[in-house]
Parts: C-alpha cells; sequence; structure tokens
C-alpha cells in the first residue's frame, strides 16, 4: 500500500520549505493554499478508506531513526487519528486562505501555518510517545511564532506566557514519557506495547505517570486552573493563529487525554476526578464567559467550556463518551475556525471587536453575522450543526457511567447559550442601530467561513461519518 | 604504513606548533591563518578515521587513541576549526590569536589521549596559559578578565598538582590504566584527593560554587576567546574530569555519584536563575553556560556507559551551540548591539542572524528536532535509568525555567521595531552556518553521533 502518512508530512514539509523561500507574499500564500488543499484532499481520502475498507484502520507505516531506544519513525491511523488528522487539515486549509489586516507584508505566516500542519497531523498520527513529544513541541514552537511575530498590541507578553505554560507542559510530558519508558518491562516507547504492558509498570510510578499526563494535558486543553494563558494568547494572536491554536492546538491536549484514558488501564481509577474537573472547568468558564466584552475572549472562554465538555466525555470511559469527545473535538475545532476566522472579518470591517461598540453588524456584513450565528449554534448543541451531534453522545456516556450527576455539565452550556445569545442578539442581529462598517469584507474571510461552516453542517448532517468508526 | 600512523598525531602537533611560531614570525594574516587550518582539517581527518574504525592502539606510554579519545579529536577540531575561522573577524589583527590558538590546541587535543595523570595536567597547563596571554594582550581593557583567569586557573592547577601527589603513594606510575586496575581501598587521602579533584577542575568546568569569575571573564574577554573559553576550554575541564574520576577513582562509585549529583542540582539553577537577571547577552551566555554544565554533571552523576555517553553527546551538543552563540553576540557587539534590547528587531536587520540565533536559543532549550533536545533527553533518560528520578526531574524543571530567558531574546529579536539592514561579513557568515547546519543536522538524525558518543563511553569503561 502506499505510505499515504509519510507522503503527506513529506508533502507538508515540503510545502513549508516552498512557502518559506518563496519571493512574495502573494506566492508564499499560494503555496500555502494549493499544499494544505492536497493534504486536505489526502485527509478526506484517508476517512473514506477509514469507513470503506476494513484494514485501513490500524495499519502502521514505519522506518528506523534510532537504534540505540528501538525508536522508529512510525506511524498509525487509529479512529481517533484520522477525524483529528480531517480536522487539522480543515482547519489549516481555512486558515491559510483567510487573511488578516496587519500583515500584508508578512509572508513568513505561510511556512509557520504549514508547519504547524506539519506537527498536527504527525502528532496525531504517530505511534510512539517519543513521536507524539517531538511533534507536541514543534507544534507549540510553530505557535510560540505566530502569536509573537505576527501578533499585535500586548503579542510580546502573550506570546511568553503561552511558551512559559507550554514548555512547562512539555517539560511534565517529557518527563512522564521517560518513566513510562523505563519502567515497562522490555524499554519501549511504542503506543500499542505500552497498552498492553501498562499493568506491569510499578504502582507507584502508575500514580506519578498519570498526574504528570494529566497536567501536561490539561494545560493544553486547557482546564482550570492552568488556563490563564488563554485568554491573551487567543486574543493577540492574528486571525490565522487564533484559528489555529484555538482549532488544532487546544486538540493535542484533548488527544493526548483521549490517549491517557484509553491506552493506560490504570487510568480509569482516577477518572471520577476528571469528571469533576472537567465539570469545575466547564462551570468556571462559563461564569467567566459572562464578563468579557472582547469577541475573541469570548471566544476563548467558550472554547475553554468546550474542553471542559470533553474531559466530561473522556472520563465517562465508555464508547458514547470517548466517541462523543472525539466528535466534539472536531466540532469545536470547526467552531473555534469559524468564530476566530468571522471575529477576524468583524474587525477588518469595523476596526473593533468590543461587543459594546459593535451594533447591528447584521445591516453592513450580512455574511459575518449570519456566520457568528452558525457558530453559536454550534457550541451551544443546536440541532443539525457538529456540536448537536457531539453533545449528544457525550452526555449519553456521562449519565451511563456517573448517573443523573452525569447530566450536570449541560447547564453549562446553557449558561454560555444565554450569554452569546445575549451578546449576538445585541451586536449582530439588532436593527435599532447599527456600527459603520470602515471597509468590506475581502471575499477571502468568505471563503474561509464557507469552508468552515461547510465542514460543520456536514458532520452536524452526517454524524455517521465518524460516529461508524466506532460502530454506533 | 601503520607505524607511520600511529606518530600521525604528534606529528602534527609538531606541526601545529611550528604554524603557530611561524606566525610569530611572518605576520601575514591569510597565510597564518590557511597553516592554522589545514593543520586542524588534518587532525580532524585522523579523528574522524580513528573514530569511524574503532582504531585503538598505545604509542610509545605516551598518549592512548581509543575510540574515547578519538570522539574528542572529532569534537575539538571541529570547534577549534570554528573558532579560528570566526577569529578572523572577531579579532582584526588576528596575528596573537594566530600565534596562540595552534599551541593552545596542542593542550586541547592530547587531553583526550592522555595516558597518564601527569599528561592531563600538562596538557591543562598547556591550553591555559596561552589562553591567558591571548586575553592579555588583546589591550589594556583586558587585563581584569585576564587577572582574574590567571588567578583561578593558578590556583586549580595548584589544587590539581597536589590532589594527583595524594594520589602517586597508591599508583606510583601515574598512569591510568594501572591506577584502575590497582585496588585503592577508599583510604582517607584518597577521599581527600577526589574532593580537591573536583574543586580543581570544577572551576574550569563551570560547577558551582567554583564558578563565580565565570561570567566576568566570559563577558569581558575578547569576542574571539569567549567562544574558545565557553565552547572549548571548559570541555576540556570536562574530559579530564571524566577522565580522572571515573578511571582512577572507579572504585569510589557511590561516593562521586552522590557529588556529582549535588553538584548538578546546585549549577543548573545557579546557571538558570543567574541567566534570568541579566541584560547583556554575553552575560547571560555565560550563566546559560554554567546551566549547561548543570546539565553535563546529570549525565556523570548517573555514573553508567548510558550516562557517560549522554554527557559526552551534550558535551558535542553545547560546544557548537555556545560557539555560534558567542560568535553572533560578539559580531553584534562590535556593530554595538550588546543588551538584550538593543536584539529588538535583529530579524529586520539580517535574516539570517535571527534565525541562528533562534536555533541556538532553540536548541540549548532543549526544542525537539534541534541537537540540543537530544542531548537533554539523553542525559535525564540515564539518570531515570540509573534510578535517579528526582535528579532528572529537577533537571526538567530546570530546563523548563530556561526558556524564560531564551524565550525573551527570540521574542526580542522578532519584535517589529525596523532597522537598516546588517551586512554580515563571510568570516562571520560560514562559522556560524556551520554551527547551524551541525545543530540541525544531529538534531534531526542524531543516530550516528549518538554511536560514537557509545562507543567512546563504553571504550573507557573498558580501560577499568
Amino acid at each position: 500500500m502506499l505510505p499515504i502518512i509519510f507522503l503527506m508530512l513529506a508533502i507538508l514539509g515540503i510545502g513549508g520549505l516552498v512557502a518559506a523561500l518563496a519571493g512574495s507574499y502573494s506566492r508564499s500564500k499560494l503555496t500555502a493554499i494549493l499544499f494544505s488543499a492536497v493534504a486536505l484532499l489526502i485527509a478526506s481520502y484517508m476517512v473514506l478508506g477509514a469507513l470503506t475498507s476494513p484494514g485501513f484502520l490500524g495499519s502502521t507505516e514505519s522506518l528506523p531513526y534510532i537504534g540505540q531506544f528501538g525508536i522508529y519513525l512510525s506511524f498509525t491511523i487509529t479512529q481517533f487519528g484520522v477525524v483529528l488528522v480531517l480536522l487539522a487539515s480543515i482547519v489549516s486549509f481555512a486558515a491559510s486562505v483567510a487573511v488578516s489586516t496587519k500583515f500584508e507584508d508578512n509572508r513568513n505566516l505561510y511556512p509557520l501555518i504549514l508547519l504547524f500542519e506539519f506537527s498536527a497531523i504527525g502528532l496525531f498520527v504517530s505511534a510512539n510517545l517519543f513521536l507524539f513529544y517531538i511533534f507536541w513541541d514543534v507544534g507549540v514552537v510553530a505557535s510560540y511564532f505566530l502569536i509573537s511575530a505576527f501578533g499585535k498590541g500586548e503579542n510580546k507578553h502573550a506570546a511568553n506566557t503561552f511558551l512559559i505554560y507550554s514548555i512547562f507542559a512539555s517539560a511534565v510530558l517529557l518527563f512522564g514519557i521517560m518513566l513510562i519508558y523505563f519502567y515497562t518491562p522490555v524499554h519501549s516507547f511504542d503506543i500499542g506495547y505500552i497498552a498492553s504492558h501498562s499493568f506491569e509498570i510499578p504502582a507507584d510510578i502508575q500514580g506519578m505517570i498519570f498526574t504528570l499526563f494529566f497536567i501536561a494535558f490539561m494545560v493544553k486543553m486547557p482546564i482550570f486552573p492552568f488556563h490563564s494563558w488563554i485568554a491573551n494568547a487567543y486574543s493577540e494572536a492574528p486571525t490565522q493563529g487564533s484559528m489555529l491554536i484555538s482549532g488544532v492546538l487546544s486538540k493535542f491536549g484533548a488527544y493526548g487525554m483521549l490517549l491517557l484514558f484509553t491506552v493506560f488501564a490504570f487510568s480509569s481509577e482516577f477518572a471520577k476526578y476528571a469528571f469533576v474537573i472537567g465539570a469545575i472547568s466547564s462551570f468556571y468558564a462559563a461564569f467567566v464567559v459572562m464578563r468579557q466584552k472582547d469577541l475573541k475572549r469570548i471566544a476563548a472562554y467558550s472554547s475553554m467550556l468546550e474542553s471542559g465538555i470533553i474531559l466530561v466525555g473522556i472520563s465517562s470511559l465508555n464508547v458514547f463518551g470517548i466517541a462523543g469527545a472525539l466528535y466534539l473535538m472536531l466540532a469545536h475545532g470547526l467552531v473555534m475556525a469559524l468564530m476566530f476566522a468571522v471575529i477576524g472579518g468583524i474587525e477588518i470591517s469595523y476596526g473593533s471587536r468590543n461587543i459594546t461598540m459593535l451594533k447591528g453588524i447584521v445591516k453592513d456584513s450580512v455574511g459575518s453575522a449570519y456566520s457568528f450565528l452558525v457558530g453559536t449554534f454550534a457550541s451551544t448543541g443546536i440541532p443539525l450543526t457538529a456540536g448537536f451531534v457531539a453533545d449528544v453522545l457525550i452526555f449519553i456516556g456521562a449519565i451511563k457511567t456517573y448517573g443523573l450527576y452525569g447530566a450536570i455539565p449541560i447547564f453549562s452550556i446553557m449558561l454560555l447559550g444565554f450569554y452569546m445569545y445575549y451578546a449576538v442578539n445585541k451586536s449582530f442581529l439588532s436593527t435599532k442601530e447599527s456600527s459603520q462598517s470602515i471597509a468590506k469584507l475581502p471575499r477571502q474571510m468568505a471563503f474561509t467561513y464557507a469552508i468552515a461552516m461547510a465542514a460543520i453542517f456536514i458532520f452536524g448532517i452526517f454524524p455517521y461519518l465518524v460516529t461508524a468508526l466506532f460502530g454506533i | 604504513m601503520f607505524e607511520i600512523l600511529n606518530f600521525a598525531i604528534p606529528i602534527l602537533f609538531v606541526g601545529l606548533i611550528a604554524s603557530g611560531l611561524a606566525t610569530a614570525m611572518h605576520k601575514n594574516k591569510k597565510l597564518s591563518f590557511l597553516s592554522n587550518t589545514i593543520m586542524l582539517l588534518l587532525v580532524l581527518a585522523f579523528g574522524i578515521y580513528y573514530s569511524a574504525f574503532s582504531i585503538s592502539f598505545n604509542a610509545v606510554s605516551l598518549y592512548h587513541v581509543y575510540p574515547f579519545s578519538s570522539f574528542l579529536l572529532v569534537l575539538f577540531s571541529l570547534a577549534l576549526l570554528i573558532v579560528n575561522a570566526a577569529a578572523l573577524h572577531l579579532d582584526e589583527k588576528y596575528a596573537k590569536f594566530g600565534t596562540m590558538l595552534p599551541i593552545l590546541s596542542v593542550g586541547i587535543l592530547s587531553v583526550g589521549m592522555a595516558s597518564s595523570l601527569l599528561t592531563i595536567i600538562v596538557s591543562i597547563e598547556l591550553m591555559t596559559v596561552p589562553t591567558i596571554l591571548l586575553i592579555a594582550f588583546s589591550g589594556k581593557q583586558f587585563a581584569e578578565p585576564a587577572t582574574k583567569l590567571f588567578l583561578m586557573a593558578a590556583i586549580s592547577i595548584a589544587v590539581l598538582a597536589f590532589a594527583i601527589t595524594l594520589v602517586f603513594p597508591y599508583d606510583s606510575s601515574l598512569s591510568l590504566s594501572q591506577a584502575a586496575s590497582g585496588n585503592m581501598g577508599s583510604q582517607y587521602f584518597l577521599v581527600l584527593a577526589l574532593v580537591l579533584l573536583v574543586a580543581s577542575l570544577g572551576t574550569e568546568a563551570a560547577l558551582f560554587p567554583f564558578d563565580l569569575w565565570i561570567p566576568d571573564v566570559y563577558q569581558g574577554s575578547p569576542h574571539s576567546v569567549s567562544p574558545l573559553l565557553a565552547g572549548v576550554n571548559k570541555k576540556v575541564a570536562f574530559v579530564a574530569l571524566i577522565e580522572i574520576a571515573f578511571v582512577v577513582f572507579s572504585g569510589q562509585k557511590a561516593e562521586i555519584s552522590l557529588v556529582f549529583e549535588v553538584l548538578a542540582i546546585l549549577t543548573m539553577f545557579f546557571g538558570n536563575l543567574g541567566a534570568m537577571a541579566q541584560t547583556n547577552v554575553k552575560r547571560m551566555l555565560a550563566y546559560s553556560s554554567i546551566s549547561q554544565a548543570g546539565y553535563i554533571m546529570v549525565g556523570l552523576a548517573a555514573f553508567s556507559v548510558f550516562g557517560l555517553e549522554a554527557s559526552l553527546f551534550q558535551i558535542f551538543a553545547h560546544s557548537f551551540m555556545i560557539i555560534g552563540a558567542f560568535v553572533l553576540a560578539g559580531f553584534l557587539s562590535m556593530e554595538g548591539l550588546d543588551t538584550i534590547n538593543d536584539y529588538s528587531g535583529l530579524y529586520r536587520r539580517s535574516g539570517f542572524l535571527a534565525f541562528s540565533l533562534t536555533v541556538m536559543m532553540l536548541s540549548m532549550a532543549g526544542i525537539p528536532g534541534l541537537i540540543g533536545f537530544v542531548g537533554k533527553f539523553l542525559l535525564f533518560s540515564s539518570a531515570i535509568s540509573s534510578g535517579l528520578i528526582a535528579l532528572a526531574f529537577i533537571g526538567i524543571i530546570n530546563s523548563f525555567l530556561s526558556i524564560y530567558y531564551y524565550g525573551r531574546l527570540i521574542g526580542n529579536v522578532y519584535s517589529s521595531r525596523s532597522h537598516k539592514t546588517m551586512h554580515v561579513p563571510k568570516t562571520v557568515y560560514f562559522p556560524i552556518l556551520a554551527a547551524v547546519v551541525i545543530i540541525i543536522v544531529f538534531g534531526v538524525y542524531p543516530a550516528p553521533l549518538m554511536y560514537l558518543a557509545h562507543s567512546a563511553a563504553a571504550s573507557l569503561f573498558s580501560v577499568i
């Protein structure tokens, strides 16, 4: 069979180099669009393969890398991986189409987008923890530069906060990975091998490993109390950066959490704590979001809320909860891409993203207003959007495991809904008075909205595309 | 035929000294640069030849070629080549540098091949004295670093000599391999000798608490000498420490491991916390090189083949990272950029310098895909595999702390203050490029270097 993952990573790597060496802004952008479109096609082919041919999931590709540690460049396509690869390629494609106002001259954005996509896809398909860590950190560095070099205003501060939190998570993660390596019977980084031998790790080391991993993934998702980097990082990054960081980078943590609870059998005894933490985190985010006036911060905290719900889904440890969590990762990644794109578009059109200043956006830019409405629907779980399927699956799973307590986090989504509809009603749809738009929405932004919205509706109307992978 | 090859290294040493002396006579910049480079290239070629075929032999009981020494020949000759090339721009006259460098490189290159304690002490002396002269001759403003280095070196050599005399009654041949084979027991004097030895070599190797002179000297030295001090001289002290501690005192495994563990922890914290407070880039690099010395000690504390392999890998890695960084900082200092704030907008002045600095800083911070990550990964793994979980955790926490100052510098480089573009001369461009290429190539594909480091470490342990 074709080494499809190596092909995809090679294409993205080459694309990144070409985009870095392309002479001008427009050529660099065109390169990024082309290469991420090819990656999107390959990702769609992967989903098709996973749905139609039975041997496709679990197929492994590997090359020798470091003999002394038995490390291979080995990749495998799992149910989780295939969905998240699709998410990463859709969001990266949308981000390379999008534009942001201030950095028309700066062509280094596009190599970074492709580098980020490279790391994300590599992470979601890596079959050993060593590669997982490498791609994780490359993604962190790419995001750091997206914030640091292209953001505006307080971006240096935001970037440094982001970096410090992220490197803390990486350090903790690395330590956990090393512990696993030296405490498995035959030293190995291979996820499949660890999954079948996790009970042979000594009990005190098991607890240590779980704590380290849990903290690292909490920082990245983010989950209360490790969330304070998100507001600045999401709001000071350029539009494309916010799309990628909230849409894909936060899924690094969520995917890690999925692996932690599905691969390491000993995690199940900690699941109920994870459930409580997830619920607390989502309520915390719901209350914080009500104090926000900046659209990007509203989106940032709503993203934190969804991360809490994802953790609730994972911690229910049954197929509905796990599949729902995965579905919510997909839905939420797409929603965040759409929301941040719309906010970027509004910033171009109105020069502001403060909801107390913005009024009646629907009058001058219909597209932005209704796209934001779709994003709000999807994030509050309205039927026909991807968010609905995800929430249904997660809460079926949670109620199965935790009884009616499992349903409590639903109220945090309701709280979010109250505030979001209030905001939308006030600044987007009211017709009493309207702000004056200062610039027309660029056509690329309309395309970006369309890509994200199409994906949200496709996965809302045909949930079969993902649930079939889990047999539900 | 092979008889001649066995003496190739001493012949090349004579050649190096001749090249240095000739430079003192003719003062032709290009000619002396060329002769130094050719001599070092020949040494490098032999080093690669020896290590590629794992050749080992003893020549007239003077020096001992085995994978450990071949690895160091490759490392030091490569590092000296880069330092030498960069000095062409960083030191306008070059005559003094061209004279001293080949002479001190004889000391540097022979320390790895030492087969007796006397060779070690002579090599260190041969390295230190020309370095002090090099700093002192560079001008009146360098009197302070020269004096500091002189005092520290004099005391450390005296202490080292005393330590060796304490060993003498138990090992009258002073030979490394015999000391290893003879059971020296755990006499009171030997413990004293060990302590003195660690203090003496720790001074040169920048271990806390013997490292307080480091920032002043690294910052104050001429730009052409700082890379040499941080990238090569410090590593020589580590090599001597490894040879003596692992071979001569191989019986005192538990004590050495404990002492090294404590030193590693203190050095890492001192370096990292000190670096956070700095505003001058060269001074920050000096503190960061102290913290890197702490990381190297983590592998030595593991006291295993794996740990030594990790330390050798990190010695190699850090050598090129810090040489590149000091060459870059020296060049920018000559252009008037000294503090971290001066570096803001460097990206607009020169994309190449900004990219190289980013690669070096990320590598020192231990970001995957770069050589520094592999080094740290090996070091902390080796600590865990020897059961020192707490040490590994402290090391990783330190690695996290270091991101604060590396990240601050990188953030400044990419801030959008606009400036005129800067011309980077070839003599600065190529040394930095060489360092960056080594950092990236062995970061992406570390297997060959790990193999060399492993066989070097294993060969040192088989001497015991």
